[in-house]
């Protein structure tokens, strides 16, 4: 009994030596920790990255993904690859999050909450799990420099900007963009009306509010979905006939990270118009 | 010259769609003060209120009434022709064969290059899902094989339609295939008016006048030949007006099932069961009903707005159990 214990004992120690020890075959699942481990590993530590993060259109880090082997988050190919530790996020099926880890295989999951707070100490986090916290450390000081809130404008006097999708759908609270909007200095109507999350918006609300600036954001090539013809409606036209409408590439807040400081810089300059 | 049928039901029935159109003018997310809105359209000057009743309300109710219109009308003709009680767009797989060439059109490209794609599509699915279905069963079908090849027909146009939604390009398009087959008049512009006008006119056109011959089909297909009526030549007529009414509603509108089987049965007995009587208030009833759901939809408080087809579902699926439990009692 003495020497089972003694076993259990070394086991749990060795098990926490390797957890404290930097991965060396990192496999990402999902776009938002592609990108996040991309930045933040150095090349040799990752092992795959989703097929998504080769994509030009959503992915920050195209150029530097189509270096590694990419997988479509799939049981066998995950083995195959024999990773050390497997980044996961929210949304990945929980059926092969447990199979995973049924393997014996390490998973760690994203929050990828939304609020700028939420993002940096994710960053941090990972960093920190990648043997890697000085350059987390620098690229939060660099996003947090690139962020910086340079007008002192009361929440009264800041212009209104909504974001406008497809089908009408809207980010308000808690949501990347809105965040985005707020870091920029501008209000969200949706969210002042009490909408929250990627929800859709009445358009008969969007007229009524008559936003100083529509944003809009594609995801993907422009594609043939009706949905994007939505914002092309007589209607929301007419009202935004003499207002300026700005296009935030989806690949910039699609994601909790870095970027979103690109969004933010892209709406801040976007208030010269509004002027 | 056309009898007009019963001009008391059809006198009521457009005070009604009259009444429920000025409301469906009054009901939206945003309360809308009337006299501002209306001197809002009709001065130059831009105005919310004016375009929120001109271009957003406006060609929402009078797509629903055109495309409710068309399937009540559609549901009528269908029975009568087919003499079949259980006879109606959605049960004969027209509705998902629409839908399949809507999708088809919407999502590969077709629609970008030529604006007429989506009816067309529509129309076209729509008629070839009719025939198929109609050529399956037979020319003197029971009403139970009539179904079985709907069924047949509806589930291998969805099934081309999951397809698509598999391989769909964009993830939004994966989002609309899904809000779409739901059925919805939600953001309707003067557009889609245009889009459906025309198959919508032509259909009607080639339905009008068809009356009398309906009438004597119901004495049997033999006796309405013998006094004349050329068979196969009304039922083509009848069924590319179908595909062009049917195809044209549902590529803007998506899939909204069971008005054209609803709407003929609850009109039948007012009209005395005589089926030239019953097409114009089957259009009348089909549009009432379907801008009364859309008004419902826009009524009921929830953040998410419930698709109308949703709701004419919801109406529909157990006035269709009622319909076979009626069936079976006449038949024992």
């Amino acid at each position: 009994m003495g020497v089972k214990r003694l076993t259990t004992l070394l086991l749990a120690l060795f098990s926490l030596a390797t957890a404290a020890a930097p991965p060396q075959r990192v496999v990402s699942l999902n776009l938002c920790s592609d990108q996040l481990l991309l930045m933040l590993a150095s090349p040799e530590q990752v092992a795959s990255v989703s097929h998504l993060a080769v994509e030009e259109s959503s992915s920050f880090v195209a150029r530097q993904a189509a270096a590694y082997p990419l997988n479509h988050a799939r049981l066998e190919e995950i083995i195959r690859l024999q990773p050390d530790l497997v980044i996961t996020v929210p949304y990945t099926n929980p059926r092969l999050v447990s199979s995973l880890q049924q393997l014996g295989f390490e998973t760690y999951q994203l929050a990828l909450g939304s609020q700028l707070p939420e993002i940096t100490s994710e960053i941090a986090r990972l960093a920190n799990r990648l043997g890697q916290p000085a350059k987390g450390a620098a690229i939060i000081e660099r996003m947090q420099k690139q962020i910086k809130d340079e007008d002192e404008q009361t929440l009264a006097e800041r212009p209104t900007a909504l974001l406008y999708q497809p089908r009408g759908y809207t980010s308000a609270a808690g949501t990347l963009q809105d965040e985005a909007m707020k870091l920029a200095g501008w209000r969200n109507p949706a969210t002042e009306a009490g909408f929250s999350g990627y929800t859709a918006a009445p358009l008969e609300q969007v007229i009524e509010w008559q936003p100083q600036l529509l944003i809009i954001s594609n995801y993907g090539e422009p594609g043939e979905s009706r949905a994007e013809q939505l914002i092309h409606h007589p209607a929301l036209k007419r009202v935004m006939k003499n207002r300026p409408s700005l296009e935030i590439p989806y690949k910039y807040w699609i994601c909790p990270g870095p970027m979103l400081a690109e969004a933010v810089s892209l709406l801040r300059s976007a208030h010269e118009e509004v002027r | 010259m056309i009898i007009l049928p019963q001009q008391r039901l059809i006198f009521i029935l457009c005070l009604l769609l009259a009444v429920t159109a000025l409301l469906s003018l009054l009901t939206g997310s945003t309360s809308l003060p009337l006299y501002e809105a209306l001197q809002q359209s009709f001065s130059e000057a831009e105005g919310v209120y004016g375009i929120i009743l001109t271009e957003l309300r406006l060609p929402r109710t009078l797509v629903a009434m055109l495309a409710g219109a068309s399937l009540g009308v559609s549901g009528a003709v269908m029975q009568s022709l087919l003499r079949n009680p259980l006879a109606s767009p959605g049960l004969v797989g027209s509705a998902s064969g629409a839908a399949l060439g809507a999708v088809t059109a919407l999502y590969f490209g077709l629609s970008a290059n030529f604006s007429l794609a989506l009816p067309l599509g529509g129309i076209g699915g729509a008629l070839l899902a009719t025939l198929t279905a109609y050529l399956l069963a037979g020319r003197e079908a029971s009403p139970l094989t009539l179904i079985l090849a709907g069924v047949a027909v509806n589930a291998f146009a969805l099934a081309l339609v999951s397809l698509l939604l598999n391989l769909a390009p964009s993830p939004y398009a994966v989002q609309e295939i899904a809000l779409w087959m739901l059925g919805s008049l939600a953001n309707i512009s003067r557009n889609e008016l245009w889009v459906m006008l025309p198959g919508t006119l032509i259909g009607w056109l080639l339905i009008w006048r068809q009356g009398h011959d309906l009438d004597l089909l119901t004495l049997g297909e033999e006796t309405a030949g013998s006094m004349g009526v050329e068979l196969a030549k009304l039922r083509w007529r009848l069924f590319i007006a179908i595909g062009l009414i049917v195809g044209s509603a549902i590529s803007v509108t998506g899939s909204i099932g069971f008005i054209g089987l609803m709407i003929p049965h609850i009109l039948r007995p007012l009209v005395g069961y005589q089926p030239s009587r019953l097409l114009i208030p089957s259009a009348l009833g089909g549009a009432l009903l379907l801008l009364l759901a859309d008004i419902g939809v826009r009524t009921i408080p929830l953040d998410t707005e419930i698709k109308v087809g949703v709701i004419t579902s919801l109406l529909g699926a157990p006035f269709f159990l009622w319909l076979i439990l009626k069936q079976r009692r006449s038949g024992t």
